[in-house]
């Protein structure tokens, strides 16, 4: 339980076995590839233009790759239940399969037809937007009863279609009869608020008609050039733009074919990026003339069967292990026993400890069980999430994640149980109602006793706290900071022994209270004292040390009047349930069918919304309590996560040959 | 001096205070502690709802870490609802003398006031939280945590709410 | 002093701008995600014409420059990524005057080029066509017709405006400036039908960036008064007509009125330098950084329609930086020799 030792390993090859070396240290996942050497010593290797080419290669492929998969999407294809865009589909397969990815789909051929689909239902789309313009324009003029191609200036007269505004018509045909002589007004339709008419016009007047056109704002009307009236026009519209939805339908149709292939596009797509990450390992790598050096970190653990992985490769190899000094910054790995792993998720949540930081994991892993217990606090609940938690580890496609997630959440309802149990709570059904067994079991009365149960989640607070005090205490002393543990962390531990000691002598009334109070604060004169001591001049010396010592008690009040939210989160799963299943039982007396039926309604919805939106609140708070109450007190992230060189997908499950 | 003390007395234990019964100060509190939780969780929840809305057109498979953005600015008016359910499991109403139904009344209005606050900021953080994880899905973690900041101070005031209960002559 | 609100009625408007901007916001958020990041810029400069591509492949700008050859492609493909960029805006703004905020550059941009194309014969620079929002053949058919025609009623008067202020054989150097004063101004405008406190304010900080250059550099040319009155823009937080009289003043009143006001810091060193070379290129320098600061406070609120300008400009921005890279490398120009050019660029976008 703790931050795994890692070592130094140097390989060595002939640069001819440089694929063959990248390979094996891919398939076996354990290096984390890092430069160590200095530039000087170990000259970085420079990409030769095939290794360029394939790279360029591969990033063009995935972009084609990530282009037919969206093309897909946009398709409608990807017309996915609420379920299915929670959990992803998982591919499980061999490593041998995985690496053939690419034989199952030829890519470039997919891409470009998928391309020249999408061309094509861009332009399908332009050209049907045109015609739906047009049509709509046509549609003001189906009482018009001449071919269009007509509608022109021939032989000294002028035709020409306007769009006119009802208001403005009787002063436009007015400006008109009085102004251009020959000239007629018709007006075709009148559809809303605008009129649709017809100007004819001798030629000469044509500058006249454009100034009363600008003069009254009146619009022109382009009108298509064939020679057809509006009306039949507008039906060969229709046909037209039918016929464009038939040859869109025919290229979704043709689309379909690769719409089948998702599941293998997205599988290579996944290939193609782990064959990218390894290309760019070789950055990482050194070189001499003729050789190839690869540093890197390997867990202790896993160092056996990498050194026998990469030595059955080669004769031609040379590996060197190296352990670890003190200017080195190793990456990070955390090692937790079987219980704690699951809790090392929640840990990465805020961040990888930095090297020298202890591994709280196992600490967060028992508090936060507790906290969620307490949050949830009902065995009926606790039970069902159980439950519901190891069916879906057994039969859904679950990342290793998700998994890790439920196991966290399967334990903390174990110990909601036994909350459940100690405060008379069984899926909210109402104490009084209980068997008198259960009601026995029940310590506590969270609703009309609170005070028991407040205390216990603030003592419970406490106690979390100062194991993150101890574990900075240890830190300290660890790093040879003897005076910072002593005064920072010692402090805050004879506070509360002080305080420990203090109350039950007053309360007990072997001393005066008075006495008690100076017992209890002779700590925090010493906290004025000392706690400045980073400030150099003695005024800021004096100062700093008050403000740090407020910051110190008040942020331990305020730290600890924080834990009361468990108490609050499980009281609200108990009363929420307790309402449901009130409203339920009001719904018996409705009558014997409608009445059963309502009632089995009202709990299943209620009572799964409950268990829901605790769920919700039992992850979240007692989270917080971990990275803000907790961590606050101790943790340094910032370390480098241990990322070894390994094939990795969130889509692809890679499962071992022999399974 | 020992007059005073009958004169409080009589006030503490009639059966109405300011022309309103125990009872019915009781019930003005509890709906009062849920009109606020309530309005809160409901502004809230729009705000964040019209961002995600937004992340989820070009990202719909952003769904599932969205969701709990999503329901977290939901507990404020749990909590009025809890206030409210408890003034009616906590004080015996029709037997509650007027006095003692004012002091519920006010003993509600932290969870009001809090809560209606308290959820409508947690959803504007909530939604920057949510510009997050439209970065990046693993920020998930961390971006529950700040809005879980915001919600301290109504958790807190729901559980001030409930000392006072405690506290108030049945 | 209209827009002067009670502080309560400011703080409620933070939360009623939420529920307008924040379906933007949250589509914005998912775009930010896509923006270059510094160090990928940084891979771009070092790689040739070739290898930057197959770095871009990865990006949004991947399917705009596939195949990418000559500057036109380039140009072309880049003009064709903006263009869609701006009609992301359109489709995730609807209903409000946001796309029409930032559109209104480009449409006086084009405005500009027509009538320089009046005043000297020829093409001078292209049309930004697809980013304006009025479509380009529909505004030079007006501007030939010479009245607002089919453009939006408030074109109307701009044109009238402009018909009056430019009068047959005037010069180009002052049609330029009155364009540009009528294109603030019409932005306040706009800026004020969103109601938006920020977009206000950010219209009102141009305005007075602009009008102090144009004093600035008239003093440096010994302008009349004539010039101010048509190259001053009115609507900043610097009254206009004070600005007119400051630029007649002395110098010492100038100096002493300039440094008292908000722009004073970013003054100071153009008031105080006495070659007048340095003086105009801390100027520009100073603005920028002046308008940069402006633009960097929108972080702070990430609900209002701060954040979906920042993201529009910052993309505007994006694409002239990869512009000149890719340009430069097209011309066989040093890593070393782009990346001085970039500099100056960076904040061409932001005006």
């Amino acid at each position: 339980m703790a931050v795994e030792p890692v070592k130094k390993i140097r390989v060595i090859s002939h640069a001819s076995l440089q694929e063959e070396v990248l390979e094996a240290l891919q398939a076996a996942g354990t290096v984390h590839v890092e430069r160590l050497s200095g530039t000087e010593l170990l000259p970085p290797k420079e990409y030769s233009d095939e290794e360029q080419q394939s790279l360029r290669t591969c990033t063009f492929r995935i972009s084609q790759a990530e282009f037919i998969l969206s093309y897909l999407k946009a398709y409608g294809y990807d017309k996915r239940s609420f379920f299915r865009t929670i959990v992803k589909d998982k591919y499980p397969m061999t490593l041998e399969e995985f690496v053939r990815a690419h034989e199952r789909v030829d890519l470039d051929r997919a891409y470009a037809e998928c391309s020249e689909y999408e061309r094509h239902l861009v332009e399908i789309d332009e050209k049907k937007t045109a015609l739906e313009q047009e049509r709509e324009e046509l549609s003001n003029w189906t009482e018009l009863q001449l071919d269009m191609d007509e509608i022109a200036c021939k032989h000294m007269y002028c035709l020409l279609p306007l769009r006119v505004p009802v208001a403005d018509l009787e002063a436009f045909g007015q400006a008109l009869a009085s102004e251009v002589i020959e000239s007629t007004l018709d007006v075709v339709s009148e559809r809303g608020s605008r009129a649709y008419c017809m100007v004819v016009y001798h030629l000469d007047s044509l500058g006249l008609v454009e100034e009363i056109l600008t003069r009254l704002r009146v619009e022109k009307v382009t009108l298509p050039d064939v020679k057809l009236e509006p009306a039949e026009r507008m039906e060969q519209v229709d046909r037209e733009i039918a016929a464009l939805e038939r040859q869109r339908e025919g290229l979704l149709a043709r689309g379909q074919v690769y719409a089948g292939k998702r599941g293998d596009i997205e599988v290579l797509r996944e290939y193609l990026l782990n064959q990218k990450r390894k290309l760019e390992a070789l950055e990482q790598f050194g070189m001499t003339r003729s050789t190839v050096v690869v540093e890197g970190w390997v867990t202790e653990g896993e160092m056996e069967p990498t050194l026998e992985n990469l030595e059955a490769l080669s004769e031609e190899i040379g590996l060197e292990v190296i352990e670890a000094d003190h200017e080195d910054s190793p990456p990070v790995s955390l090692r937790n026993g079987r219980f704690a792993r699951p809790f090392e998720l929640l840990v990465g949540l805020y961040g990888t400890p930095n090297r020298r930081e202890y591994d709280p994991t196992w600490l967060v892993a028992v508090s936060f069980i507790v906290f969620f217990g307490f949050c949830i606090g009902d065995v009926g609940y606790g039970l069902v999430l159980v439950a519901a938690c190891l069916l879906a580890r057994r039969f859904l496609p679950l990342g290793e994640k998700v998994r890790n997630l439920l196991l966290v959440i399967s334990y903390g309802s174990l110990f909601a149980m036994v909350i459940g149990a100690l405060t008379g709570s069984w899926f909210g059904i109402d104490p009084a109602s209980l068997p008198p067994l259960l009601e026995t079991m029940a310590v506590f009365d969270p609703l009309r006793d609170p005070i028991p149960v407040m205390l216990l989640t603030m003592a419970l607070g406490l106690a979390h706290m100062l194991s993150g005090t101890v574990v900075e205490f240890r830190d300290n002393v660890k790093e040879g900071n003897w005076v910072d543990a002593l005064i920072d962390q010692g402090l805050v531990f004879l506070f509360f022994i002080c305080l420990g000691v203090a109350i039950p002598l007053a309360l007990a009334e072997v001393v005066p209270t008075s006495t008690a109070v100076l017992i209890g604060c002779a700590p925090i004169a010493l906290m004025l004292l000392l706690l400045g001591r980073s400030a150099k001049s003695v005024p800021g010396k004096v100062i700093n040390g008050v403000y740090e010592t407020y910051n110190t008690v008040v942020g331990w009040m305020g730290d600890t009047i924080s834990y009361l939210r468990l108490y609050a989160l499980g009281l609200a799963t108990f009363v929420i349930g307790w309402v449901v299943n009130t409203l339920a039982g009001m719904t018996l007396g409705i009558g014997p069918v409608i009445g059963v039926l309502l009632m089995l309604l009202i709990l299943v919805v209620g009572q799964t919304f409950n268990v829901a939106i605790n769920l919700l609140g039992a992850f979240v708070h007692p989270l917080r309590l971990e990275f803000v109450e907790f961590f606050g007190k101790f943790y340094e992230d910032g370390g480098q996560r241990f990322d070894a060189l390994k094939y990795e997908s969130k889509i692809v499950m890679i499962r071992e040959e022999d399974a | 001096m020992l007059a005073a003390v009958q004169v409080s007395k009589e006030i503490t234990q009639a059966a109405t205070w300011g022309g309103l019964t125990g009872f019915q100060w009781a019930i003005f509190g509890a709906a009062t502690a849920f009109i606020g939780g309530g309005m809160g969780s409901a502004i809230g929840i729009t705000y964040v709802s019209n961002v995600a809305s937004g992340i989820l057109v070009e990202d719909p498979d952003k769904f599932g870490s969205m969701l709990p953005l999503l329901a977290i600015p939901g507990t404020q008016g749990i909590y009025g609802l809890i206030t409210a359910i408890l003034v009616t499991i906590f004080f015996n109403l029709s037997e509650l003398s007027g006095f003692s139904g004012l002091l519920v009344f006010f003993a509600c209005l932290p969870v009001a006031f809090v809560c209606c606050v308290s959820a409508i900021y947690q959803g504007l953080t909530a939604a920057s939280a949510a510009g997050m994880v439209a970065r990046r899905t693993e920020e998930l973690g961390k971006a529950m945590v700040l809005p879980a900041l915001v919600e301290t101070y109504a958790v807190f005031s729901l559980i001030l709410t409930i000392y006072l209960f405690t506290r108030i002559p049945k | 002093m209209m827009d002067v609100e009670p502080d309560l009625t400011r703080a409620m408007k933070t939360f009623r701008r939420v529920p307008k901007y924040g379906h933007a916001v949250g589509r914005v958020m998912v775009h930010e995600s896509t923006l270059l990041n510094r160090q990928r810029m940084e891979r771009l400069l070092e790689f040739p014409f070739e290898e930057s591509l197959a770095v871009l492949m990865e990006t949004e700008y991947g399917r705009y420059l596939e195949g990418a050859k000559v500057a036109s492609d380039v140009e072309e493909g880049l003009l064709e990524f903006l263009r869609d960029q701006y009609g992301l805006l359109d489709d995730i703004c609807k209903g409000t005057f946001v796309p029409r905020f930032m559109r209104l550059k480009y449409d006086f941009h084009n405005l500009k080029v027509l009538l320089k194309r009046r005043y000297t014969d020829g093409a001078v620079e292209d049309l930004f066509s697809g980013l304006g929002s009025i479509d380009v053949h529909r505004m030079k058919e007006s501007f030939e017709a010479s009245h607002a025609g089919d453009l939006p009623p408030e074109w109307e008067k701009l044109m009238l405006t402009l018909k009056e202020a430019l009068q047959p054989g005037g010069n180009p150097q002052e049609v330029d400036s009155t364009v540009d004063r009528l294109f603030l101004e019409e932005r306040l405008a706009v800026a004020k039908r969103e109601r938006s406190r920020f977009l206000v304010d950010f219209s009102r900080a141009c305005i007075d960036v602009a009008n102090l250059k144009i004093i600035l550099r008239g003093r440096m040319l010994e302008k009349e008064k004539g010039y101010y009155d048509a190259a001053l823009a009115s609507g900043g937080r610097l009254d206009r007509r004070e600005l007119i009289q400051l630029a007649l003043d002395t110098q010492e009143r100038l100096t002493a009125r300039l440094l008292a006001t908000r722009y004073g810091r970013m003054l100071e060193d153009v008031l105080k330098t006495d070659s007048e070379e340095a003086g105009l290129t801390s100027l520009d320098r100073g603005f920028e950084e002046y308008l940069l600061e402006k633009l960097s406070g929108m972080k702070r609120m990430a609900l209002g329609p701060e954040r979906i300008i920042r993201y529009i400009i910052t993309r505007e921005n994006e694409v002239a930086l990869l512009r000149i890279t890719l340009m430069g490398k097209l011309h066989g120009l040093a890593p070393r020799v782009i990346q001085e050019r970039l500099s100056p660029a960076f904040l061409k976008g932001v005006v």
